[in-house]
């Protein structure tokens, strides 16, 4: 019997590349995003895209109804959905800091909340996050998606306790920067921070040329995709994992090197 | 983010080559993720090079066999000769590294590498021993510091060769290397002497004096009495001052510095153990034999072995 998988998020990048994968090795895949217009074309009898707005309890109840009403149950939960604010604290407004939570981390909270019941009951299930590397350092400009990723990372490191009862498995993943739309699209930019005769310009000239780069030469999406069937069959799976070999040395290295030494490290690497 | 170290993923004990053609090979030994070698053996007569380029905090003890290398601080455009048959403890914490390997007949060179996180787990709480003084060192800023430098000895080079000995298939392969590299770095950082910043200057200058002529004179050394009236004071204070600042009695240091020269000899590999005994000033080669392994944790006739 195939698998049921529920993915937010799933009209572009790694979302999207992770539905095919999953479709193509035989799992039912709900790819849902709140414009599924992307998705309606894709002609692939495994994959259902679904509406689906995050930051409506109501949208994802609907969402999730109709998928329990035809398969009586929910086996993978993908939180893929997220966006990037790029903006200092001192510029940002309020609903530019309201929305980043809503989505990133709310949005992911709400989808936990209408499938865990399911799992619960069914006494399976698997929850992979999709973190970010940002979820285990901190860069300037970015302290609002940073710090709702390190709270992505704690709501998996609770999670596993909260749920391991009832035979859920909670993992993240941290990928680093993609060369994908998110990188394009999904970065949301406060044009106060960006604007030259901000105070933060030259942090801004010298950061964003190295992000640029980073994105342009990022990994492939698809390797998400491949982690995510390795998390999903092997039950012994680490709860996080980076992708791509540039990134392998990061979490060691975060978990030997002091958090002085560490920063130092970022500072040289960013050229800030 | 790049790093020297962290090359360690799911195995420990990871070979790499960086050069190899018929006998000859640069050969890096990934141990864990704090804990590197170089093992180079080089018969060709020509030069061979390579960089290391990071900020990575770390101690570096390049112990040449045969041959010699010259070392190239970029940062500070230093350049430090290393010679044939010696073995020296440099410090990093941001490096742009040449290791130029100079043309001969046969270099055998090892050079190790370890972290500063290694260093960290064995810090004691007396600030003045030479671990946390080495590690103390590389938490600023240096690029290339020269902290010791001493002939080889046969002791460190017999543990040398348990580390490339060891093969990534031996059974506990890692840890046992990592416990070789350990015994290593113990026998090493014991060569280097280290004095009390707090100690007072009559202490100092006491125990300067006193270490002086044993230096001189170890094979057959005066009398703590002579010793005393030599230095200008008198037993007493000279056994107190000698202890504090020295962190031995003053027949322990005698024997220490005739052991250590006993490690030399042995290495030159031309005079037999009894011949050696004598030469550092022990009677008997037993009793010799004895101190030197309490002292080493191996006989001497296992280092003439080789």
């Amino acid at each position: 019997m195939s698998k049921i998988v529920l993915i937010t998020g799933a009209s572009s990048g790694m979302g999207l590349a992770t539905s095919k994968y999953l479709a193509n090795n035989n799992f039912i895949v709900y790819a849902t995003s709140r414009d599924i217009s992307k998705l309606s074309n894709l002609n692939k009898t495994n994959i259902i895209p679904l509406s689906m707005d995050i930051t409506s309890q109501e949208s994802i109840n609907r969402a999730v109804d109709i998928i329990y009403n035809k398969h009586k149950r929910v086996d993978i939960l993908i939180n893929n959905a997220g966006y990037g604010l790029v903006s200092t604290i001192e510029d940002m407004d309020e609903d530019e800091m309201l929305n980043q939570y809503n989505v990133n981390v709310f949005g992911l909270l709400r989808v936990c909340k209408a499938t865990i019941g399911i799992m619960r009951k069914q006494n399976s299930g698997i929850i992979i996050n999709i973190s970010s590397f940002l979820g285990k350092i901190g860069l300037p400009l970015l302290t609002l998606y940073n710090s709702s990723k390190y709270a992505v990372e704690g709501i998996t490191d609770s999670l596993r306790h909260e749920l391991k009862d009832f035979n859920i498995r909670v993992h993240s993943i941290l990928p680093g920067f993609f060369d994908t739309q998110f990188a394009r699209d999904n970065l949301v930019t406060n044009l106060q921070t960006f604007d030259e005769n901000s105070a933060y310009a030259n942090l801004v000239s010298k950061l964003t040329p190295i992000i640029i780069e980073q994105i342009n030469n990022g990994n492939d999406a698809q390797e998400v995709a491949l982690m995510i069937l390795k998390i999903i069959n092997n039950d012994k799976f680490p709860v996080r994992a980076t992708v791509g070999d540039k990134a392998k040395k990061f979490l060691p290295m975060r978990k030997e090197l002091s958090d002085e030494d560490f920063e130092r490290r970022v500072r040289q690497y960013y050229n800030i | 983010m790049e790093s020297f170290f962290f090359n360690i993923t799911d195995t420990s004990y990871k070979v790499t080559y960086l050069y190899s053609h018929k006998n000859e090979y640069i050969k890096r030994v990934d141990i864990s993720n704090g804990i590197v070698f170089f093992n180079i053996f080089l018969q060709s007569n020509r030069e061979k090079s390579f960089q290391i380029n990071n900020l990575d905090r770390m101690v570096m003890i390049p112990v040449t066999k045969k041959g010699s290398l010259r070392l190239h601080d970029n940062i500070k455009d230093k350049v430090f000769e290393i010679k044939e048959n010696t073995i020296n403890i440099f410090t990093s914490s941001r490096q742009d590294l040449s290791f130029n390997i100079s043309k001969a007949q046969n270099s055998e060179i090892f050079i190790l590498f370890i972290a500063d996180f290694v260093l960290k787990r064995y810090l004691s709480s007396k600030q003045t021993e030479i671990i946390n003084f080495l590690y103390q060192n590389i938490q600023d800023e240096v690029s290339c510091e020269l902290i010791d430098t001493k002939p080889t000895d046969a002791l460190s080079l017999y543990i040398i060769d348990k580390i490339l000995d060891s093969k990534s298939d031996d059974l506990m392969a890692s840890i046992r290397c990592e416990h070789n590299i350990l015994e290593f770095m113990i026998h090493r950082f014991n060569l280097v002497d280290m004095l009390d910043e707090e100690l007072h200057d009559d202490e100092v200058c006491i125990s300067r004096s006193a270490k002086d002529i044993l230096l001189r004179s170890y094979i057959n050394p005066p009398s703590i009495e002579t010793l005393a009236h030599l230095c200008a004071t008198n037993e007493t204070k000279l056994k107190k001052v000698f202890k504090k600042v020295y962190n031995t009695t003053i027949y322990g240091y005698i024997q220490k510095l005739r052991l250590e020269k006993a490690n030399l000899l042995l290495k030159e590999q031309y005079l037999n153990i009894g011949e050696i005994a004598r030469e550092v000033g022990y009677k008997h080669q037993g009793h010799f034999s004895k101190l030197f392994f309490e002292s080493f944790g191996v006989y001497p006739k296992d280092l003439l072995k080789k």
